[in-house]
């Protein structure tokens, strides 16, 4: 015979399945009972008694545990099984006893069941009322673990019952549960509810119709009277969806009656009902319908209340966006009744903001609007609600003439509290009144942080000027933004995934976001975890780098201008420098050549240039001071020239005889001498004098410069180029004479212009070679810095590591001292120590004294015993013998620990001795090291 | 509990999520670990690891840093947060009208119907299974600390000064007890709340003991055998089949959660929705 085991399990077939519910609450009793009903009904069970004997036995489970009298809910569950195959159906309903609401069970000792009586407790009775409408009825009981189960089996339509059946009572072992029957177990959850409920009804009918006995058909009317007062297979439909979706706050449903299809039940049927299953059909009418039509009847009130539970933005949306408002009295019902914090919350959580506006803006007066913006509402969100709603000016006519000076400029200084909010005050508050409430807010007296916030006087005039543009205005602005804006703006007030865009909104003209972008860097908050995001991070970084190299260009740009300039200016000047020259050579040609005299109209021309010339030449030397190569070019020109004076083209000149200077051979040497001698404050031009120019800094000079950097590429680049320069001033020496020979004079002058073109690309040349000089100087220098930082640190390290030696010196110094200080303090103790040896030895002498007068007291005493005649005298004798016996034992026992200790005293200077050994070693290492260490630290310095 | 990846370099700061430390409440258990900035070492370092808590001191200690910072698996706990509040929010539902008597207008107080309640949590805990109707303990914890209260503090420091293996351990099990009570239709916060202590107490106290008959009994047995040990990588219908054929773990509460979880397979799960986990990438701990 198996071993009894709770459940039905092992009662049924394999391919059984068994139905189960779990109940925490005896409000679930009537609920559970109908939908196992419903799910029996199949089978051929009689509905009526099943359900009853059902009820019966989860009732008396529940009241067992406790349920009924407990003020918190059990801590097991009222477990329910129902199964049923063609021969029979099973249900169990399993509990854990409490003790304090069931004393009968646990005085069930036997298996033979109380009889019934008036008296018997209510679990007898209920046993025997089941007994009535099942086949079989059995108690299982654990008690050491306080489990009971009634188990039930119900007959089958071919099995009318005829007579109670049997009660039995069975104890179960507690191993019993560890295993169960492999059977298809299905929650109650998992069945089709609704629909095996929505059945009860034609089930019920078909009952009726069915019923042999007249018990039958009342228990059929009964069925279907209660499937009768059920919702729609809609309406619970939907319930369980809003169930299934997180259902409603708690108690947040209201219902004013027990309705069908809009209409009250029947009286009966709610008393009926009440406590039983069909009362949770009523419950099933919850719904936020019910509340939407409340809010329509003008129950405001209600709708308030409503709106305050309502806790999801769809639920908040279908209270507001459907027909509920259109009531006038009722929106402003509402509007009077939330605080404008809430109303704001409900309205902006849960309704698109257009639509927001459109209510706030239809329901709310200007002033009330006004106020709002000003005292409590949040900014942001009615801002943005307006915004959708209204028509740009007449939002923008709204903020301008409703919100005070301060206000715009508190939200526009002092916090900035959201993006949106500045956009839209900016947006549409002219500069002049921002202007005007800045320099308000400006004189006010303040906090000091709110005061740090606002314009300065020169940003408030910049604002009032009436050119000023709007660009200009928002650059201010951000200029007055504090940290603490900045940052609520970029970090804390935006989601990180909308700072870039809200940037690029709300920021269009790139300078102000760059300086943002640049106040941001000053608050270090790229570095750090403030930073929303990475976009925004490398933004702001592209924008900020983007702005140095802009400023970086920039710069360089007017420095290449102002270079081109001052070398256009000049090389005008040296193109005429390079005229009167070619002139000078021109006279002193015809001087030297003694040719004949010049035409009477060049002569005056000639000594005209000559002033003019002087001042060129000076201004010439300047340019001598930044160009060397140029000076040196320069003055191979002269040099060349000079040797051409020195009778090196004579030979060529002398063959070319011009009939005007012949005709005047002695003017020509005064005019040429004029022209050719120059003025005593002026220096010649020559390679010599244009090293050492009066007033010129040798540092400044950049000859110095290439002394200094002996940079030999350039110099041969340099050679390379006044050797050609060289050449072609020679060629074009000669080409004018041939010209000379050659053409008419205006031709010569044109060619001549052409070579002098010539001569300044290649000035331009060696500018350009100049400027490469420059930058290797440059470069040598950052060298040299790089260098001498670099030896700086050195230097720090080796001073760094003196030190630390010097430290160390000076601490094994200290530790010597120590040392030295206790071999000192070792040496005293050592000499105490020799000290008591001696002390000891004295003793121990003394002991030893004593001891040997002892013995000759104890012979002396033997030999007294010897003599002695009485009997007392001996016994006297022989105590003082035993006395002194004892004395000797104590004065051996204390010799030999003396002993012992001289020992341990001698053991003692043996360590001390080795000791101090091992500190004179320790001294004379440390000494070598100490030498050691002073001599490093001359060795790192030099 | 360990975890991987104990510093984060500076450019991790994209991926990671900001808490202010004044927002902070002590006593909580933490989702992930916990990192702080430290700017001199320009790195993120973890303080506290997950399933640690705070305490006030801690808190105080940390307050000049400002934020912690949490890593984006943080997401993942989300929906098991969610659901839990979605059940919490079921068990306390009331449903409360008024019925027409002959004895006047009476206002009726119930609970939803206990099948209707349990096909409701059902619907809400199955998605929280992973394909091949998988789960990881883990993110059990924070489901049941939202449909239970937390843990009494005192309770929370005794325990992990006690053992701190062991305080892991039974925030597991007794989370995963939690969210298999549920499974079984034990729809009510009280008996929840009791389980999960008594689970919680029995581990690490080894207090408490339940009785050999009834479910929760069985459960607790179940659970025991399911989550040997704190490094217990997941739960799987599979595995619990498998401990269906081990002694002591035979009875009818396993058949009733195998029963519930072939449902959650064959109509919940969702199958294209990646699986969280605390391993890999995504998690916080390195495979």
């Amino acid at each position: 015979m198996n071993k009894p085991q709770f459940g039905i399990a092992a009662s049924v077939g394999p391919e059984v399945k068994i139905y189960y519910e779990n109940i925490f609450s005896q409000h679930q009793i009537g609920r559970v009972t109908d939908l196992l009903s419903a799910i029996a009904a199949g089978s051929g069970i009689p509905i009526a008694s099943f359900r009853y004997a059902l009820s019966v036995a989860v009732t008396e489970a529940c009241q067992n545990q406790g349920m009924f009298e407990g003020a918190q809910s059990p801590r097991d569950p009222v477990a329910i099984e129902f199964a049923a195959d063609g021969e029979k159906a099973l249900a169990s309903v399993g509990f854990t006893f409490d003790p304090a609401y069931s004393d009968v069970i646990s005085e069930f000792s036997d298996h033979e069941f109380p009889k019934d009586s008036m008296e018997s407790p209510s679990l007898v009775k209920s046993l025997y009322i089941i007994a009535k409408f099942t086949a079989e009825v059995t108690l299982k009981l654990d008690i050491f673990s306080k489990y009971a189960e009634f188990s039930i089996s119900f007959p089958l339509k071919a099995n009318r019952l005829r007579a109670p059946a049997p009660i039995e009572c069975v104890f179960v072992s507690r191993d019993s549960s560890t295993v169960s029957p492999d059977r298809e177990y299905v929650e109650l959850g998992d069945v089709a509810y609704t629909e095996l409920l929505e059945n009860r009804r034609s089930n019920a009918r078909k009952l009726i119709e069915a019923a042999t006995s007249p018990e039958e058909r009342i228990s059929a009317q009964a069925v279907l009277a209660e499937a009768e007062t059920r919702l729609s297979a809609e309406d619970s439909r939907q319930e369980a969806q809003q169930v299934a979706k997180g259902g409603p706050q708690q108690e947040t449903n209201v219902e004013s009656t027990v309705v069908r299809g809009d209409s009250p039940a029947p009286q009966a049927n709610a008393v009926l009902v009440s406590g039983s299953n069909a009362d949770n059909n009523a419950g099933n009418l919850l719904s936020l319908l019910q509340e939407a039509k409340a809010l329509a009847q003008n129950e405001p009130l209600l709708a308030v209340a409503a709106l305050r539970k309502a806790h999801t933005p769809e639920t908040m949306e279908r209270l507001l966006s459907s027909s509920n408002l259109a009531n006038e009295e009722t929106a402003k019902a509402v509007i009077d009744n939330l605080t404008p914090e809430e109303l704001a919350k409900a309205i902006v959580s849960a309704m698109p903001l257009k639509k927001v506006g459109e209510i706030v803006v239809s329901r709310m007066s200007e002033d009330d609007l006004m106020e709002a913006i000003s005292a409590g509402l949040p900014r942001d969100e009615l801002a943005k609600a307006i915004t959708s709603a209204l028509p740009k000016d007449r939002y923008s006519e709204i903020i301008t003439d409703g919100l005070p000076p301060r206000e715009i400029a508190k939200a526009l200084a002092e916090g900035l509290p959201k993006l949106q909010f500045a956009k839209l005050v900016s947006t549409v508050v002219p500069e002049p009144k921002i202007a005007e409430a800045l320099s308000l807010a400006e004189g006010d007296d303040d906090t000091q942080e709110s005061k740090q916030a606002l314009l300065t006087k020169d940003q408030v005039e910049i604002l009032m000027k009436p050119e000023t543009t709007r660009n200009e205005s928002i650059s201010i602005l951000c200029q007055v933004m504090s940290r603490s804006a900045a940052e609520s703006i970029f970090t804390g007030t935006i989601p990180k995934s909308e700072v870039t865009v809200e940037l690029e909104n709300f920021l269009p003209d790139s300078q102000v976001a760059t300086q943002v972008a640049s106040r941001l860097m000053d608050y270090q908050i790229l570095d750090t975890a403030a930073m929303p995001n990475h976009q925004l991070e490398k933004k702001l970084d592209d924008s900020s780098k983007a702005v140095e190299f802009y400023i970086t260009r920039t710069r360089e740009l007017e420095t290449r201008l102002r270079a081109a300039e001052d070398q256009r200016q000049l090389a005008e000047q040296d193109a005429r420098l390079l005229k009167s020259r070619l002139a000078e050579i021109e006279l002193q040609k015809a001087a030297t050549g003694k040719t004949e005299a010049e035409p009477q109209t060049a002569a005056p021309s000639k000594t005209s240039i000559a002033p003019s010339l002087i001042r060129e030449r000076e201004t010439a030397r300047l340019f001598q001071k930044r160009c060397r190569e140029f000076e040196v070019d320069l003055g191979e020109a002269q040099a060349e020239i000079r040797r051409l004076q020195a009778g090196h083209v004579r030979p060529k000149m002398a063959n070319f005889k011009s009939p005007d200077v012949a005709a005047r051979p002695e003017q020509a040497p005064a005019d040429a001498s004029a022209i050719a001698a120059p003025p005593s404050e002026v220096p010649p031009i020559s390679p010599d004098t244009s090293q050492a120019l009066p007033g010129e800094s040798a540092e400044a000079s950049p000859a110095a410069l290439r002394d200094d950097l002996t940079v030999e590429e350039v110099q041969r680049e340099l050679d390379e180029e006044t050797r050609k320069l060289d050449k072609n001033l020679n060629g074009f020496i000669s080409n004018i004479e041939e010209l000379k020979a050659e053409l008419p004079e205006e031709k010569a002058k044109k060619h001549v212009d052409g070579m002098l073109r010539e001569v300044f690309h290649e000035k331009a040349r060696i500018n350009e070679l100049s400027r490469e000089l420059a930058a290797a100087f440059r470069k040598k220098e950052f060298a040299f810095k790089t260098r001498e930082t670099a030896l700086t640190e050195e230097l720090r390290q080796a001073r760094h590591q003196v030190n630390q030696r010097n430290a160390n010196v000076e601490r094994m110094k200290e530790l010597m001292a120590a040392m030295q200080q206790r071999i000192r303090a070792d040496k005293e103790t050592s000499g105490e120590s020799a000290a008591s040896e001696v002390q000891m030895r004295v003793k121990n002498e003394h002991n030893q004294r004593q001891i040997e007068a002892l013995k000759e007291e104890i012979e002396r005493l033997n030999r007294r015993a010897q003599s002695a005649p009485s009997t007392q005298q001996n016994a006297a004798q022989q105590r003082e013998l035993t006395r002194a016996q004892k004395n000797a034992v104590v004065a051996e026992k204390a010799l030999a620990a003396k002993k012992q200790e001289l020992e341990l005293l001698k053991r003692q200077m043996v360590e001390k001795d080795a000791r101090e050994a091992e500190y004179k070693r320790s001294i004379i290492r440390l000494q070598n090291e100490l030498t050691a260490v002073k001599a490093a630290p001359k060795k790192t310095v030099a | 509990m360990q975890f991987s990846r104990k510093k984060l370099p500076k450019e991790a700061l994209a991926s990671l999520r900001r808490v202010e430390v004044a927002t902070c409440e002590p006593y909580g258990i933490l989702l992930t670990p916990v990192y702080v900035y430290l700017p001199k070492n320009q790195k993120f370092v973890a303080i506290k690891a997950p399933l640690q808590f705070f305490s006030p001191t801690d808190l105080e200690k940390n307050r000049p840093l400002e934020n912690f910072y949490l890593p984006e698996f943080v997401k993942q706990i989300i929906p098991f947060q969610n659901a839990g509040a979605k059940v919490r929010n079921l068990l306390t539902t009331r449903q409360k009208y008024g019925v027409k008597t002959n004895s006047g207008d009476l206002e009726v107080v119930l609970p939803v119907p206990q099948y209707q309640l349990d096909d409701a949590v059902l619907q809400v805990t199955g998605p929280l299974w992973s394909k091949g109707v998988q789960i990881e303990p883990f993110f059990l914890c924070f489901f049941a600390e939202e449909v239970c209260d937390p843990l009494p503090p005192e309770k929370l420091v005794r325990s992990a000064e006690e053992n701190i293996e062991l305080f892991e351990l039974a925030l597991l099990r007794a989370s995963t007890a939690v969210f298999f009570a549920l499974h079984l239709g034990y729809c009510d916060l009280t008996a929840l709340k009791n389980i999960r202590e008594q689970v919680f107490d029995n581990t690490v106290f080894g207090t408490a003991r339940f009785s050999n008959q009834g479910e929760t009994a069985e459960l607790v047995r179940l659970i025991r055998a399911a989550i040997p040990s704190a490094e217990t990588r997941s739960l799987s219908l599979q595995r619990i089949m498998e401990l269906l054929h081990e002694p002591g773990n035979g009875g009818k509460s396993t058949r009733k959660l195998i029963s519930r979880l072939s449902r959650v397979n064959a109509e919940l799960i969702k199958m294209d929705a990646p699986a969280p986990s605390i391993y890999g990438e995504q998690g916080f701990i390195d495979e």
